[in-house]
């Protein structure tokens, strides 16, 4: 493991989506860009994710970290 | 970190989100109530700011958490915090404050002495109880200031009162003793040994006395005339006979006292300690530090005193032979070290339901003679 590794997995410097069928935490995200029970935006230095589904909400929202539940269905990453 | 729950209304909830997330405020709990209203959970320190960017929103809070809601709640219940601290420091001093000192005695001087000597070592009315320590501290001083007029001394707490109680030293103030002394029998014997320093020798070695018999008078007679009286002196020694009669129990129990001794602090609570138990057998002493006299509750310090507990069934044999034991050490407690068993013998023994009786007849070596006074005073 590189040492740049090391760091970024203790710092979790990098942009990271966790997921299952109930919720998704999304950590060092840069922006939100649009959010509803329906779809929700979050931008990230390379690109933006684009989440649908149904009932969905943020549930947190930190300055480096979203956690959204309700039903997921597609995750787009652009 | 302190954090606060806030409840938020308003149109179009979401857009309260965002300002919230574009001034950088971190939200750790967003619940949805309707379309319209939500609960927020933020860190206390921003709760400024989010009045100041609020706009049309309603915001309340609904719940602090951490160690400021631990603040407001004894902000909210300050005066009956400091009601119960205030009630428990009265009861405190209340209970712990003496409010008289008994001193059984009938004798003014002494007392009023002793009431000195115990003002001096702040035993007095209205003062602060002292714990068990302090007491015996207090007790052996004043012992020790004064020895020549007391004897023994007690302070005992007894409530929110000290009892006090003593015995005299008693002086002879006159240690000159003028009476003439005649020697006689104090008991019925045979006469064994006679040292006599002085005095008419009336009886001899293996004489037969009776209780009361002169042994050795004072009388000292000439030609069948009275002479002169001196203070008869001697030691008579005889055999004298006793029947001991003893009844000892099969079943045997007995509580002994094997010298460990424990201090413990513990919690009373009606018949129950709360605490360390300390030993397992013991003897008990419980000093009440603190004690509601409404609640039956009380802190104590306990001193323990280990017990060995023996609990056995005896067989006849060694019954009897306890039981001789403890006749003969009854005997020979009465006995000082010039004096001795001559002889023993059993009269009767007879088992009787979870006991054996028993009579032992004992011939015993010991004192007989005993000064009695005359009228008369040395010339």
């Amino acid at each position: 493991m590189k040492l740049s590794d090391v760091r970024n997995y203790i710092l979790e410097k990098g942009f990271e989506i966790r997921l299952t069928s109930k919720y998704i935490d999304i950590v060092n995200y840069t922006d939100i860009g649009h959010f509803d029970t329906s779809n929700i935006t979050i931008y990230y230095k390379d690109g933006s994710v684009l989440i649908k589904g149904s009932n969905m909400t943020i549930n947190k929202l930190l300055n480096n970290e979203v956690f959204i539940v309700g039903n997921i269905n597609t995750i787009e990453l652009r | 970190m302190n954090t606060v729950l806030i409840n938020v209304k308003g149109r179009n909830i979401n857009n309260f989100i965002y300002k919230l997330h574009n001034s950088k405020i971190n939200i750790l709990k967003i619940k949805y109530l309707n379309s319209k209203e939500i609960d927020i959970e933020v860190y206390y320190k921003d709760i400024d700011l989010i009045n100041d960017i609020k706009g049309i929103y309603e915001i309340s809070i609904k719940k602090y958490k951490g160690i400021k809601r631990i603040k407001n709640m004894i902000n909210y219940h300050k005066f009956f915090i400091i009601s119960i601290f205030i009630g428990i420091l009265i009861l405190y001093i209340l209970t712990n404050i003496i409010y008289d000192v008994d001193i059984i005695y009938s004798g003014s001087k002494l007392k009023e002495d002793l009431t000195y000597e115990l003002r001096k070592y702040g035993i007095t009315k209205y003062s602060f109880s002292k714990d068990y320590d302090a007491l015996e501290n207090i007790k052996n001083k004043i012992l020790i200031d004064m020895k020549d007029e007391l004897e023994w001394l007690t302070i005992e707490k007894n409530g929110t009162k000290y009892i006090v109680t003593l015995e005299p030293r008693k002086i002879n103030g006159n240690d000159k003793d003028d009476t003439i002394y005649n020697i006689i029998a104090k008991k019925d014997g045979i006469i064994k040994r006679m040292d006599v320093s002085s005095g008419d020798i009336v009886k001899n070695i293996n004489d037969y006395v009776k209780k009361g018999d002169v042994i050795v008078s004072s009388n000292i007679m000439l030609n069948d005339n009275l002479k002169t009286k001196v203070r008869a002196l001697g030691e008579i020694y005889g055999e004298v006979w006793y029947k001991v009669h003893i009844e000892y129990p099969l079943n045997y129990y007995e509580e002994k006292e094997t010298g460990k001794k424990k201090t413990i602090y513990n919690i009373k609570f009606m018949d129950r300690y709360i605490g360390i138990n300390g030993f397992k057998n013991k003897k008990i002493e419980d000093i009440s530090i603190i004690k509601n006299d409404i609640l039956p509750i009380s802190i104590n310090k306990q001193i323990q005193r280990e017990i060995e507990i023996i609990d056995y069934k005896l067989g006849y044999e060694e019954a009897l032979l306890k039981a001789h034991q403890s006749a003969r050490k009854k005997i020979m407690d009465r006995l000082d070290e010039n004096e001795y068993i001559i002889d023993e013998k059993d009269l009767k023994y007879e088992p009787k339901d979870s006991k054996i009786v028993l009579d032992i007849f004992y011939t015993v070596y010991e004192s007989i003679g005993e000064s009695v006074g005359d009228i008369d005073v040395v010339q």
